[in-house]
Formats: C-alpha cells, structure tokens, sequence
C-alpha cells in the first residue's frame, strides 16, 4: 500500500482530478443527470445557459435546438467518449503488442510481413482510412471500435518493435535461449514484462488521440448515430447556430478537451516516471 | 547508396501496391457498383448490362489487374455522380487544398520553431512555461471544435471574417488558423526538445568557452543543430495538414480535395474515393522516401543500418 501511493508522489493533481471527475460521470451518469440525455422538450429548445438572459436554472448550460440539456448530454457523453477511448486502446494496444513481438523476436519473413502491413496502414492518412472505413461498415458504436483499433494499432506496433529489438539482444534473453526456453515462453516471460511500461505510457498518451478520433468521426456524422450523446456530433449539432447559441458546441469541445489534455498530462507524467528514456510519440488529428 | 535506394525504392513500390489493393477490396465491399450506378427505376436487364459493361462478372483479381492498368495510365474511374472522369474532379480542387496547406504549414514553422527555440533557451523560465501551455493546448484542441469557437468569435460576433467559402484573404485567416494549430503545437514541442538536447552537446559549451556571443551561440551552433529532426517532421506535417484538411474544410466549406472526399463518401461516389486515398498515399510514401534519401545523402551511418 505505502508503495503504491510512494507511486503517486509528484503526481500531477489536476489532471487526474478532471480524469477521475469525468470517469465517475461515464459510469453514474446515467443516474445523477438532472435530465434524460436523449429526450428533449421542444418547448425549451436553445435556452441559454443560467447566467444569460433567458436562461433557466433548470437547464444550467442552456439546451440544444431540440430542447435537451446540455449538462446531462455532457454527462451521458461521458461514458461513451470514454469506453470507447479504453476499448479501442485495448484492442490497439493487445494486437500491436502481439504482432511487435512476434516481429521484433522472430525476425526474418515474419518482421517483414508485420512490418509492410505497418507501413501499409500508416501510408493511408488515418482519419481518411478511418472515414472510408465507417461508410463502408456503417456507424455504430461497435464498429467505430473495430475501425479505430485496426487503424491505430500500427503505432503500437512500431514503437514496441524497436524495444523488442533491443530486449532480445540483452544478456538475460540470450541466457534464456541458452536455457533451453521455447520462444513463446521468452516472449511471454522475459520480452512482455519489460515493455509493460512503454505500453502503458503509449497507452496513455494515446487515449487522448483516440478521443479525439471518435470524436472527429461523430462530427461528421460517421461515429456514434443519433441520438446517442456523444460529444463530437454535439458539437457538430451546434454548427447551424453558432451565431444564436454559442453553447450548444462550445460545452462539448470543452470536455473534449479537458479529457484530452489531462490524459495527455498523466501520458507525460507516466513517461518520466516509468521512463526517462523514452521520447516523443507523435499522433493526433 | 545505389543499393538502399534501390531497396527503399522496392518498399515504397510494394506499399503502394498493397494501399491500392486495399483501397480496391473495401469499396468492392461497399456493395455491387452496378447498383449503384443504375438510375431508381432500372430492370434486372439493365442493371445485368451495366454489370457486364463495367466487367464486373469476371474475377476479383481480373477486376484488379484492370484497375490497376488503368491507374498507372491515369484512368481513376469515372464519378457515379457527375459522370466524369475522377481525376478532374480531383485537379479542380487540389489546388485550394494545397494554398490551404501552405499557409497553415509557414504559419506553423513562422511560428511554432522560434516559440520551441525560445522555449528551450529558457528552459524552466517565464518563456517557456508559455511556450508549454501553448504546445499543451494545440495538442488537446479538437480542430473542428477550435473551427467553430473561431467562427462564433471573429465572423458571427465581431463580424470582421467571413464564415466560410473562398475569395479574398481574408477567407484565409481562420481555416488556416485552424488547420495550422496542431502542427504548430508539434513543430514547437519538437524542437524545443530538441534543442534542449544539443544544447546540452560538447561544442556548445566550448563554444561558450571560446567567449562567442550567447545570440550567436544559440543561432549559429544550436539552431542549425537542432533542426534536422525538425525538417524531418516536416514532410510529414505537410501530410499531416492534408489530412486535417478533411476537417477544416468541412467546417469553412473550403472548395478543396477534404470537403471533395467527405461529399463522395456520403454520396458513396466510390470512384471518387477511391482515387483520393491512394492519391493521399502516393503523397505520403514520397514525401517519406525523398525525406529518407535526402537523409542517406547527407548521413552515411543510415545507409548500412
């Protein structure tokens, strides 16, 4: 216990604090919204947030063109934006982990393969691949996952290749060959533990990425369908009135961006904690 | 360096090839092109007609060798909406995407390079905690997000922008503003590290030691220094900025090759598509051979790796 909190020391306060804020809204959400996030009443449609004129207590961010409060929207949003996010960067970061090991260890024709599907798939601008994709496949939340994860996890894959690399010409590994240890066996137990912390970092600092992905997908109406709240087609909802009701986008893209930029921070924090040696990762939209 | 180029050469060939066969597989997946092609009120005759017209009853793989003939002589296919050739739908608008791209990319190095420099020189120190916030923030600020703050601020508030379209200059302040700010937020968390990292190097502290003035110590043996992983970068900013362009477009409704995609893809124009990504590719597997050659040239160790 006095270890892992020893973890913590120098963690960066705020960040996790929003993170641990918006996690706490994906999953209870649905229950401490003041109202139901699909569901508007047209009565109310584009009432401006409490504090201008018009606006109500009742709706404290104001409400869209349908008449649905924006607060429960961001709320419900939440836990979409984020199980996605983790669903994606598990699936990524399971198949790049995989494919890295089997190309940094195994070599050869293996490494090869692996490695022009990589290039492959990064030649091809991401968010294009990404959209061409989703008209094919069809939105949905099940699918954006799928889509997402077999785009991204090239990057995984690259970066991870190289520690393989690396680990498998380190004296530890060569005693295990010398051992007589299958090689399954030293990529389980001797290569996979010690790029844990690399995954973990990429894993983060990835999650911002991938947020912002989704999010660019559901504003062009190829994410997440209708009337599902996610904060990128709320934003997008918003685009017919920007001169009337700046609030309609601006609250979503906010917590799009608080969400991003604290996983950012923990992703940098992480990297110097777990890391030193480990340098930029590129990414984004 | 005839040999790595030979062998870069074959890999950048090989990937193109997989990037079209890829590109061909998922819109044969979309659905039969016959369908959709056919006019509403078309017979099983006709669209049976159409079908053999566009060769589709032979071999995928027959399918493909075709295609792929045809594209090598620059025959994309023709756009199921317009009927007419894909490529010049693709010509008329590359043009407003590249102007686009160039001015978001000298926005970028205008000023994202002398904000990571400045950054690093006073590393920990009033500067740099801006220069940090600022890469902070161009790195987390969704584009289409920031599109639309900066239409709400300077178009339909202050009124001194136009919303969207293209004309005068000024229809190029806020796309370019938007499309400019994630590769400005790189190129200065970029080269601020690594400047940092050869300000740390030998011959800048002897060239300290030899009584050089600061300025010139940092322009002349730190700048100079620290730019190679920077031009690195910026090829694939440059392709980075088409890509944030399907965006940008679409927010300021920009006449370009973004707006032309995301159109063909809800219209399912398949052809169109289907030129446009490989087109992308091609761009991004040449800007990265010619930067990698380029690199060869100047540094020997990269050849024999």
């Amino acid at each position: 216990m006095v270890k892992f909190l020893a973890f913590f020391r120098n963690a960066p306060f705020f960040p996790l604090a929003v993170l641990a804020a918006f996690v706490f809204l994906g999953v209870f959400g649905e229950w401490i919204a003041p109202h139901d996030p699909v569901e508007g009443s047209l009565m109310d449609s584009l009432t401006p947030p409490f504090w201008e004129a018009g606006g109500k207590w009742k709706y404290p961010l104001g409400t869209d063109s349908l008449g649905r409060d924006i607060l429960s929207r961001i709320m419900g949003g939440a836990g979409i934006s984020l199980q996605i996010g983790i669903l994606v960067v598990f699936v990524a970061g399971l198949m790049g982990t995989l494919l890295a090991c089997l190309a940094g260890y195994l070599g050869g024709a293996v490494d090869t393969v692996i490695m022009r599907v990589v290039d492959l798939v990064m030649s091809i601008p991401y968010l294009v691949l990404a959209i061409v994709l989703a008209a094919i496949l069809g939105a949905s939340v099940y699918n954006i996952i799928i889509i997402l994860g077999a785009v991204i996890w090239t990057y995984y894959c690259r970066v991870l290749r190289s520690e393989v690399l690396r680990l498998r010409e380190s004296d530890f590994v060569r005693l295990a060959v010398v051992g007589g240890c299958s090689k399954g066996k030293i990529m389980l137990v001797h290569i996979f533990p010690n790029i844990v912390n690399t995954l973990v970092v990429i894993a983060t600092l990835n999650l911002g990425t991938v947020i912002i992905a989704e999010s660019s997908l559901s504003f062009l109406g190829l994410g997440v369908p209708p009337p599902s709240p996610a904060w990128g087609s709320m934003v997008a909802d918003g685009r017919d009135y920007v001169g009337q009701a700046w609030w309609v986008s601006f609250w979503p893209g906010l917590a799009i961006f608080l969400v991003v930029m604290s996983f950012n921070l923990v992703g940098d924090w992480l990297r110097v904690r777990l890391d030193p040696k480990f340098r930029q990762m590129a990414g984004g939209s | 360096m005839n040999r790595y180029l030979l062998r870069r050469l074959g890999q950048a060939i090989i990937t193109l090839i997989g990037v079209s066969m890829v590109v061909f597989l998922l819109t044969r997946m979309s659905g039969d092109p016959a369908l959709l092609m056919a006019p509403q009120d078309a017979t099983e005759k006709d669209i049976e007609r159409i079908r053999l017209e566009l060769g589709l009853d032979q071999p995928v793989h027959v399918q493909y060798v075709k295609y792929a003939w045809g594209v090598l002589r620059g025959d994309f296919g023709r756009s199921f909406r317009f009927d007419r050739p894909a490529l010049d739908m693709f010509l008329e608008r590359f043009p407003n995407t590249l102007k686009l791209s160039l001015v978001a990319l000298f926005l970028a190095v205008a000023i994202g390079i002398p904000t990571g420099i400045l950054s690093a020189v006073k590393v920990e120190r009033g500067f740099d905690r801006f220069g940090k916030i600022f890469a902070l923030f161009g790195q987390a600020l969704p584009r289409f997000w920031l599109g639309i703050i900066l239409i709400s601020l300077f178009a339909t508030t202050l009124k001194i922008l136009p919303t969207s379209g293209m004309g005068t200059w000024k229809h190029y302040v806020l796309p370019s503003v938007t499309l400019a700010w994630f590769a400005t937020a790189s190129l200065t968390r970029l080269s601020r590290s690594s400047m940092l990292d050869v300000l740390d190097a030998e011959y800048i502290k002897m060239a300290r030691i030899k009584g050089l003035p600061e300025f010139w110590v940092i322009l002349k043996h730190g700048f100079r220094n620290a730019m190679s992983p920077v031009v690195t970068m910026l090829g694939l900013q440059f392709v980075a900025l088409l890509n944030g362009a399907v965006i940008t477009e679409t927010i300021f409704t920009w006449p370009g090759v973004g707006r032309l995609i995301v159109e063909a893809i809800f219209a399912r124009d398949f052809p169109v598509v289907q030129m446009c990504v490989l087109i992308a590719s091609f761009l991004f597997v040449f800007i990265n051979l010619f930067v990698d050659v380029l690199y060869a040239y100047i540094d020997p160790r990269i050849r024999y790796q």
